[in-house]
């Protein structure tokens, strides 16, 4: 029995080596702006973003040939993304344990030194979603950002993150309350804001 | 609307209004490109390197395998014998370069009067320790196939009674140490029990090392020491032999 390969698999195949045989290992500059794109929003700003996409690239490529056409392409990048940032977390907690950054500027944003007043306050409002965000579980995390910022689908989504479409739902609930109890604290977040 | 939906807009807005620009992501995606080198091509300077290192590697181990490197070492004064000591041996030999001197000791080159496997083994001569050969596997195995013709010959000209150690010790007594080199072969012969082959093994060891063959009186000896179900007595000797002719 063949394998169905959908356009989009003939598509990635093209993506990926560009340049022959020999670059066969070396994915092209269109997937990893699809791959930085995606971990930018599952992981927000942070110091080894670079890191996380070049990782993620690598299982797309070991991946590839498991890919059989039964999602999107941006699905199928989106799960590995996910999961590698999964993985990455877990062994930053096991890291953390241990060791600690001299310097963390985790969630810093590079735009925090606008000049003008409303470009300031966006910054920091923003950087304050991201330390929300940074507050609840991945799981959870990664359903409200993908559902109710990102605005992908319910189906899409269980896709991602490996799971029944209601325990989706049910994350997504459980994440907006507590997204939302941490943001009720935040000024920035009060109607009196600009 | 509600406080709580409120709130959830707004961070989705501030959410969506921090997208990266195009360019950010088209300079990031360049960045993590460049961390993608393509792999060298293997040249053929670069093949014939490798191949030659793993033959050669592999040359090394069959040579190590095969004992060659025990010949090399020693010509460096650094055989295998001499790391191979126990603390229990190490101790010995200090006991014995730093202790009272034994008058014995000082018959350099002298041979044995008497051959009593009992009695404290006689020192071999230093300077047959300090004039080692740089022999080579093909001289070794010569003198091997030579030996054993010799020793043929000498068992041959002893008449075949079972020999006894009161005989060694009379044949050392009269100086005639081809015949008692005769008698400690045929005690060294496969139906005396292990002990008895030892001490003959390690009384032809000591005679060995007496005429300056440090080479054989060596091998003999760790060939003693490694024998199974010997007196510890024997072995201790032995070991002591086999040091001072590694010096």
């Amino acid at each position: 029995m063949s394998i169905p390969i959908s356009h989009e698999a003939v598509a990635i195949h093209a993506l990926l080596a560009q340049g022959g045989e020999e670059c066969a290992h070396a994915p092209s500059v269109e997937l990893l702006k699809m791959l930085y794109r995606q971990m930018r929003v599952l992981a927000g700003p942070r110091p080894d973003l670079d890191d996380l996409v070049q990782c993620a690239a690598e299982r797309v490529i070991r991946a590839l040939p498991r890919f059989e056409g039964r999602s999107a392409l941006s699905t199928f990048v989106y799960g590995v993304a996910y999961r590698t940032l999964l993985g990455q977390d877990r062994w930053y907690r096991r890291w953390s344990r241990r060791f600690s950054l001299a310097d963390d500027q985790v969630g810093e944003s590079e735009d925090t030194a606008e000049s003008t007043e409303q470009a300031a306050i966006r910054a920091r409002r923003a950087a304050s979603v991201h330390r929300a965000l940074a507050q609840l579980p991945p799981c959870k995390r990664a359903v409200i950002i993908l559902h109710d910022l990102e605005g992908v689908e319910m189906k899409e989504i269980a896709t991602i993150v490996d799971a029944n479409e209601r325990t989706v739902r049910s994350r997504l609930r459980d994440g907006r309350k507590k997204l939302a109890q941490i943001l009720v604290d935040d000024p920035l977040f009060d109607q009196e804001a600009p | 609307m509600n406080e709580e939906r409120r709130r959830l807009l707004l961070a989705r807005d501030t959410w969506r209004s921090m997208y990266p620009t195009e360019m950010e992501v088209v300079r990031a995606a360049k960045r993590i490109a460049e961390r993608f080198q393509p792999r060298k091509g293997l040249s053929l300077g670069r093949r014939v390197r490798m191949v030659s290192g793993a033959l050669a590697t592999i040359a090394g181990i069959a040579y190590a395998g095969s004992g060659g490197w025990a010949d090399v070492s020693e010509m460096f004064g650094r055989g295998p014998s001499a790391r191979a000591l126990t603390e229990e041996q190490a101790s010995a030999t200090q006991e014995r370069t730093t202790g009272p001197r034994d008058p014995r000791e000082e018959r350099v080159g002298v041979l044995p009067h008497h051959l009593v496997v009992d009695a404290p083994v006689p020192a071999p001569a230093e300077s047959a320790t300090k004039a080692k050969k740089k022999v080579t596997r093909a001289t070794v195995a010569r003198a091997r196939r030579a030996e054993s013709a010799d020793v043929k010959e000498l068992v041959a000209s002893v008449d075949r009674v079972d020999p006894s150690w009161a005989d060694v010790n009379a044949a050392l007594g009269t100086l005639d140490y081809h015949r008692a080199e005769s008698l400690l072969l045929q005690l060294a012969d496969g139906w005396h029990d292990a002990d008895t082959r030892a001490k003959a093994h390690l009384g032809l060891a000591q005679l060995a090392a007496a005429r300056g063959d440090c080479e054989r009186a060596r091998v003999l000896a760790l060939g003693v020491a490694a024998a199974p179900g010997i007196e510890m007595k024997t072995v201790r000797r032995a070991l002591e032999l086999a040091v001072r002719c590694a010096r």
